[in-house]
């Protein structure tokens, strides 16, 4: 069983909070007063920070908001992110599931009450953030027994992905856990609770408004993994995410893409492996090149910067049972690189570990 | 009138507070399933996160979620085997207590080491281990990786090393031997005792191996099958051919001497 949110170790953060007023009002305006932590320490990339917040706010086609935020807790929880997981607590509660429910669905052992349609959207969760191995067709058609539209499916599926993202970023630059808002969420209890939060003008949680994005082309990096959410709105949301990140000068278009393949060869993910050496290749980076990266980790060819995250790159697929390692393991990439690029590449580790789980759909 | 109003308050008075009292017993009777309930579930729980100490946490859970979901594979994987030489004339001359306390130092720094490279402790044999690398995920890069957990192993051995002998004890030696090869992987056992591991032939020539560490005076061998996969920066050096038993051709294994980062990285030369 995953670890519990109190079980879980967690460092000093490694970034500084970055000031920006212009973000921070912006945020503020829209979370009714608040700035959480992790929009203050990966604020230094505008990409990043922007794609975090879409996380928060992304509109779905299918997905009911309740499914939608069991599914986020369950990631949190399998991927060992203390400061999203505390935050996914106050969330579910502030919607109305009570303190039983919680604790129900983050302990595995009690799942065999639960209904066959929580209990398969729960293990569909934990398997594809866990991905070891990735799940494939035979799980889709397991949520379609259950009742789950392919639509509902792919949502989820992105839910992981999303969810997945901001786990990756929170916990490799260990930002601090939300306590304040922990804190207000433990009052929060009770049959009054539950009754309420369905009430009309009942503020459910961070419920913020979702944002228009323009229809997806298709024909941006990766496109064939947004292809996978073609049906659903969140399609728009990936691309805009993968075009703002590949437009993003602070950590080269080619140091992306090593990062993609790597953690795609990591998962076996054909689609994206194939697509970063697509544009590897446009990049002058050589077919025989990325093998030879893919095989050692290593090669001539690779900028020292490259020689540092290509290993860890690898190393973000499979969150550890305690943060603290993968933490200890990012902090010396903060030294050689400096808060700014580390941000860049804590985001892009983390946006192709999504993409990589999200292929699961095509397979 | 007054008589049948009174008689029929009193009836309905006992009534509520017959009611009152068996709601009350039922909500003692709930409580007491509820904590019932929560033990059980603690106990479950304690029993999972135990039960990890003896399997791999992916193999327990897989377990948990139904037989079927822990089927045996095959599957590449790199073995693993360390002994301690000259262990048992040492046990003999120091107390049990002290022993198994020695003992278990060493498991924890050689597990760390193992975890720390994408490893896992398969199974413990006296004062030896079987480690396992890419036994539970897929991992391109296993050989590489027990490579460099047999270095920091070696490391982890010397800093261990210096802590018992300030403790008066002697220093401890190991074995290392590595193979790389296509083995069955699963939970085998019988219905009193299962563990997860793997069974093949590179499983045999793994622990061949290890044993040629005391042929050829050398602490980490690995079979030509894993050379071929490392880039130069693993520095070696090349053992004369052994006949082991089992085998009828002799066995070439390499000695690794160290791991040089900032050496020219990429493929090894044919």
């Amino acid at each position: 069983m995953p670890l519990l949110v109190d079980q879980l170790q967690w460092d000093q953060p490694l970034t500084p909070e970055f000031a920006d007023p212009a973000w921070e009002a912006e945020i503020r305006g829209m979370l009714g007063g608040m700035m959480p932590n992790s929009l203050t320490r990966v604020a230094s990339s505008a990409w990043v920070r922007r794609a975090y917040l879409n996380c928060m706010r992304t509109q779905f086609g299918a997905l009911g908001r309740a499914e939608t935020e069991l599914a986020g807790l369950v990631t949190s929880q399998e991927n060992a992110c203390r400061y999203c997981y505390g935050s996914a607590r106050v969330r579910m509660k502030m919607m109305g599931f009570t303190d039983e429910m919680v604790d129900r669905i983050e302990r595995n052992v009690q799942l065999v009450e639960a209904e066959p349609r929580e209990r398969e959207l729960v293990q569909f969760c934990r398997n594809l953030a866990r991905s070891k191995p990735r799940p494939s067709r035979q799980a889709r058609e397991q949520m379609q027994k259950v009742g789950f539209s392919a639509l509902e499916t792919a949502e989820l599926a992105y839910v992981v992905a999303a969810v997945g993202f901001c786990n990756r970023t929170s916990t490799l630059l260990a930002v601090p856990p939300q306590l304040d808002m922990e804190g207000e969420g433990k009052k929060v209890k009770g049959l009054w609770n539950k009754m309420s939060a369905w009430l009309p003008g009942k503020k459910q949680g961070l419920s913020l408004p979702p944002v228009d994005f323009p229809a997806p082309t298709f024909k941006g990096p990766y496109a064939s993994v947004v292809r996978a959410l073609e049906e659903s709105p969140t399609a728009a949301v990936l691309e805009a995410t993968l075009n703002s990140a590949f437009a993003s000068e602070k950590l080269p278009r080619r140091t992306m893409n090593l990062i993609f393949a790597v953690i795609a060869h990591t998962l076996e993910c054909q689609t994206c492996e194939r697509d970063a050496g697509a544009m590897l290749e446009v990049e002058g980076f050589s077919r025989s090149d990325l093998a030879e990266v893919l095989e050692t980790l290593a090669s001539p060819r690779l900028t020292e910067m490259e020689a540092l995250l290509i290993p860890w790159a690898r190393d973000t697929v499979w969150m550890p049972e305690q943060p603290a390692r993968i933490q200890a393991r990012t902090r010396p990439l903060l030294d050689a690189l400096g808060p700014e690029v580390l941000v860049e590449a804590v985001g892009t580790a983390a946006l192709a570990n999504g993409c990589v789980r999200l292929t699961m759909l095509q397979v | 009138m007054t008589v049948a109003l009174a008689i029929a308050l009193a009836g309905g008075v006992v009534a509520l507070a017959a009611f009152a009292f068996y709601a009350r017993r039922l909500r003692v009777e709930v409580g007491r399933h509820r904590v019932a309930l929560a033990r059980s579930v603690e106990r479950l729980e304690h029993l999972e996160q135990s039960f990890q100490r003896f399997a791999p946490m992916d193999v327990v859970e897989q377990f948990a979620q139904g037989a079927s979901a822990a089927e045996p594979t095959h599957r590449k994987v790199t073995i693993m085997f360390a002994d301690l030489k000259g262990f048992t004339p040492l046990s003999e001359r120091i107390a049990p207590a002290a022993m198994v306390d020695m003992l278990n130092g060493y498991f924890r720094a050689m597990n760390k080491a193992l975890v720390a490279h994408h490893g896992h402790l398969s199974r413990l044999m006296g004062d030896g281990l079987m480690a396992l690398f890419g036994a539970l995920e897929h991992n391109p890069w296993q050989t590489a990786d027990a490579v460099k957990a047999a270095l920091a192993m070696r490391e982890a051995l010397a800093s261990y090393n210096r802590d018992i002998e300030r403790r008066g004890l002697a220093k401890l030696e190991f074995g290392v031997g590595i193979h790389t090869g296509d083995v069955v992987a699963g939970v085998m056992g019988s219905d009193r005792f299962m563990e997860f591991t793997v069974i093949g032939d590179p499983v045999n020539i793994a622990a061949r191996v290890e044993a040629l560490t005391r042929v050829h005076q050398v602490d980490i061998l690995v079979t030509e099958e894993v050379m071929k996969t490392l880039d130069p920066r693993f520095v070696t050096r090349a053992m004369p051919p052994v006949a082991v038993k089992g085998k009828t051709e002799p066995i070439a294994t390499f000695a690794i001497e160290s791991y040089d980062d900032a050496a020219q990285s990429g493929r090894r030369k044919a």
